[in-house]
């Protein structure tokens, strides 16, 4: 019976211990991300970098935009958010309903969070706690409900589109001691199918820019 | 460990705090590699800690409701954060009231009369 107490005890030793370096080496990670504007990671053991866009790149990026937009407005089949919305109604999914529902429950979520200031009880904040996740993951449920419904939007579409176009021209990989862009053209990048790398590369280029 | 958790963690280490506090002494102390073109998960980084940096501020002063415990537990000092920017807010909109008193439509001052 002692002996396996010890053992229960030592594996959650050894649990603790890899969640502190697991932990740790996502500080390290996050630690490398923040320290430059040039966002540094790797992938399949190849070193990758999201750099900075450059003028003329951008310049680049605002006219294929513009032709992306027309050719969406052109298109009969694209909406607009507010359009989706309007259309959504019809099929009795109120959107608008959504965002006073999110409001409804940060107020709610706000009360409880009020409530936990000056106490001390730890089974009273663990209580409050547990409350505030709930609505914390209502609201994310929501939120990302209401995503979904409109990320056929022309707003959406485009927006995607952009971070594509910027994405083809910022992501370098590492060969020897020199950095060489990972596509050589925008068809090159819409033709990769590194899922693994496009969901870090992404992720990472959503911490670089705004938007 | 999600990543925001992880990013308060470091706004709340010490290197951190103390690195943020000295380039705000010594001008030529570099906080980021760049000195331009922040990126947003600098931007958000750097409000993570002037927050922490204000909560010790807080803490420094003997405001109420604040202390390490508070501080290093997320939830709590989001609970306190919320409390802090809800007071600043009473007590704006009790001296916008107070401004709204002592000056009319025309812009001059009136004096206001009170018993004692």
């Amino acid at each position: 019976m002692e002996q396996q107490i010890n053992e229960q005890e030592k594996q959650k030793l050894a649990q603790d211990m890899l969640n502190t370096i697991k932990e740790e080496e996502t500080v390290n990670q996050l630690e490398n991300a923040v320290k430059d504007n040039i966002i540094y990671f790797t992938c399949k053991e190849q070193d990758f970098r999201i750099r900075r866009i450059n003028y003329k790149e951008q310049e680049a990026v605002e006219k294929e935009k513009r032709k992306k937009y027309l050719e969406l407005i052109s298109d009969p089949t694209s909406l607009f958010r507010q359009q989706w919305v309007d259309k959504y109604k019809e099929k009795g999914i109120d959107l608008d309903k959504m965002d006073g529902e999110i409001v409804k429950i940060q107020a709610n979520l706000e009360q409880k969070l009020l409530s936990m200031v000056g106490i001390d009880d730890v089974k009273i904040i663990e209580q409050i706690k547990t409350e505030v996740e709930e609505f914390k993951n209502k609201i994310y449920e929501i939120s990302v409900k209401k995503a979904d419904y409109l990320g056929f939007s022309i707003e959406d579409q485009l927006r995607t589109h952009v971070l594509q176009i910027i994405m083809s021209k910022v992501l370098e990989k590492k060969e020897g001691e020199n950095w060489i862009t990972c596509f050589k053209t925008f068809e090159d990048f819409q033709k990769c199918e590194d899922n693994e790398l496009m969901t870090k590369a992404f992720y990472w280029l959503s911490m670089s820019i705004e938007g | 460990m999600n990543f925001m958790k992880a990013l308060r963690k470091m706004a709340n280490s010490s290197k951190w705090l103390s690195l943020y506090r000295y380039s705000k002494e010594i001008g030529n102390l570099k906080f980021f590699n760049n000195e331009q073109e922040l990126t947003k998960l600098q931007m958000i980084f750097l409000n993570w800690i002037a927050t922490y940096n204000s909560l010790y501020t807080d803490l420094a002063s003997g405001e109420e409701f604040i202390s390490e415990d508070v501080i290093n537990d997320d939830l709590r000092a989001e609970a306190y954060l919320l409390y802090r920017s809800k007071k600043y807010q009473k007590k704006e909109n009790k001296t916008t009231e107070r401004n709204k008193n002592i000056f009319s439509n025309t812009g001059i001052p009136k004096i206001i009369f009170t018993k004692k």
